[in-house]
């Protein structure tokens, strides 16, 4: 189950990754091919950028692919390897939910109030923070996916 | 307290082994919880990631990233290194040359030294171990020599810099850092000079000037990028951005023609790209979050006062950041250094007479020297990856490689000419 949400989210990066291309390349396009540059084009590129930074972060994460110190773990014997290893994913795990998940989310919630939205396309900034929440739900669950499995950390 | 609680919470969980991000925004929550209620220091710190986010400028790093991962596996590598090797394979110790000289001429069109040391590393390090060389030196070679990339443009952490110190620009920082990049490069094509004498390094075949002319034209058109994205960054028809989607297409359009990747090949790049790209974003968001609380409880102040107070001397205060700063690499990853450093050294800097463009050159050097050394090195990680070798056994042929990289930091910090003539020559500064 979370499996598959991770193999959702691997999809779900590259199309925005790609998206982002074209974004660009459009902004770049309308302004020399037809000298009418667009005002949405960085609005869209900046909003991808976070989305893209908060979901590919999750996936990296369930990917153990975020960079951190391993020298400790090194000189420890398995067993108490293990251990490090479920302290380092409960450390996760605070993480994610205190800033991504409560943090993000109480953003999400006064952006919603203040009726924030972006200065041209005019879209609910809770939208674009939503994806903070989100994410951390993402690193939660897959921490604890990695605690029931035994798995060393990222 | 501030510090002791940042430095300590932060110093800690890096320790047992959480990732460098984490500890960053965990470190910064604790710093804002002293002075302020659970709910709101929590938004707060979600909210300064997010805002650290939000900034057209830093796009150009995910658009960099990919076209630098597509031009490593489309060929354009490749080409660039059989172009090198036409150059100096021929004289003893070639191969150790053509490894500096690809790795060079890929940081050229692309941002980040970790693509450098995974594309160039590994057409490369087979080859110098097939050819006799010790596969620890060509993987030590290949780390500290794709740092030039860091420096020569289009570079990521540049415009990490750009962002950090409140507006210097990016076309004069790129071409800031070609002198000082090329300084890297010769300064290791000297060291492996010595190396190929001490130890008969083997040299490869001669080739003609009708072959040499061949491989030139070949790498012609992946090199042709260099004066597309910096020629349109300097000359003002285009920004960093615009000029990384222009890279992403440019190398497509190149790979497509060379048809050395498929649909699917392409599609593990994107998403290799897009992975690179996150742990990157995460690392800024949550730097700057720290950076943030850094400057409201006036640490920068703090810390300038300090170091001015230990010595008027600019040769030594020059000396001291230097020093800390290469501690500091050693730990932490670039762009987290960059970000949570700048704010304090830079003023300290222009204390000294220094400009900001001439300390963001020296920093980036600083902290580069920094992806080569353990315990936190990511080039320094790949390179073993690519060479299936261990840190602990490339750490030997690596120290002459810090000693030549020092002596070129010691002349860009003391030089302000070797990144400020060129971009002066353009025109960009004044």
């Amino acid at each position: 189950m979370i499996r598959r949400l991770n193999k959702f989210i691997q999809s779900f990066i590259v199309a925005l990754l790609a998206l982002m291309v074209a974004v660009v390349s459009w902004q770049v396009l309308s302004r020399y091919a037809f000298s009418a540059p667009s005002a949405w084009t960085e609005e869209v590129a900046r909003i991808i950028l976070v989305w893209l930074g908060f979901l590919g972060a999750a996936y990296a994460h369930a990917e153990k692919a975020h960079l951190g110190i391993d020298l400790l773990e090194q000189s420890l014997t398995v067993k108490s390897r293990q251990l490090l290893a479920a302290l380092v994913n409960i450390i996760g795990i605070v993480f994610a939910t205190t800033v991504l998940i409560v943090g993000g989310g109480l953003l999400v919630h006064l952006t919603w109030e203040l009726r924030q939205t972006t200065a041209v396309l005019g879209v609910p900034m809770a939208y674009v923070y939503a994806v903070i929440p989100v994410s951390g739900l993402i690193i939660s669950l897959n921490s604890f996916l990695f605690i029931t499995e035994g798995e060393r950390p990222a | 307290m501030t510090i002791i609680v940042i430095l300590g919470v932060f110093s800690v969980l890096l320790a047992l082994g959480v990732p460098i991000a984490f500890a960053i925004g965990l470190a910064t929550l604790a710093t804002i919880l002293l002075s302020v209620d659970f709910f709101p220091a929590v938004t707060t710190v979600a909210q300064r990631m997010a805002g650290g986010l939000d900034s057209f400028t830093l796009l150009a790093i995910p658009l960099f990233i990919l076209s630098g991962q597509i031009m490593g596996g489309g060929g354009i590598a490749k080409r660039l290194v059989d172009f090198a090797k036409s150059l100096v394979g021929m004289f003893p110790g070639g191969l150790a040359f053509v490894n500096v000289i690809s790795c060079t001429l890929f940081g050229a069109i692309s941002g980040s030294a970790v693509a450098a040391t995974s594309a160039i590393g590994s057409f490369m390090m087979p080859e110098m171990e097939k050819e006799g060389y010790p596969k620890e030196f060509g993987a030590a070679l290949t780390a500290s020599s794709s740092i030039t990339g860091l420096l020569i443009p289009p570079s990521n952490i540049l415009i990490v810099y750009a962002v950090a110190s409140g507006g210097v620009s990016i076309a004069a920082l790129f071409v800031a850092g070609y002198l000082p990049g090329l300084l890297v490069a010769l300064a290791l094509i000297l060291l492996s000079a010595a190396y190929a004498k001490l130890y008969h390094f083997p040299s490869g075949d001669r080739v003609g000037v009708q072959e040499m002319l061949t491989k030139a034209v070949a790498a012609a058109p992946g090199l042709f990028l260099i004066f597309l994205v910096i020629g349109g960054i300097v000359g003002g028809v285009f920004t960093a951005t615009e000029a990384g989607a222009i890279a992403v297409i440019y190398a497509l359009a190149l790979t497509a023609l060379y048809r050395e990747i498929d649909m699917r090949r392409l599609q593990d790049i994107f998403l290799q790209s897009a992975r690179t790209t996150a742990i990157v974003l995460l690392l800024i968001a949550a730097s700057t979050a720290m950076s943030w609380i850094l400057a409201y409880e006036n640490i920068p102040t703090t810390a300038a006062n300090a170091l001015l107070s230990v010595s008027d001397n600019p040769f030594v205060l020059l000396l001291i950041i230097n020093v800390i700063l290469l501690i500091v690499g050693a730990f932490l990853d670039m762009t987290p250094a960059v970000l949570i450093f700048t704010p304090i050294f830079l003023p300290v800097a222009l204390e000294l007479d220094m400009s900001a463009l001439h300390f963001g050159i020296m920093l980036v050097l600083n902290l580069s020297i920094g992806l080569c050394t353990p315990p936190v090195g990511t080039v320094l990680f790949v390179a073993c990856a690519v060479g299936k070798t261990r840190v602990i056994d490339i750490i030997r042929p690596l120290l002459p490689m810090y000693v030549a990289m020092f002596f070129a930091l010691l002349a860009v910090a003391y030089v302000p000419g070797l990144s400020e003539w060129l971009p002066r020559a353009f025109g960009l500064i004044d």
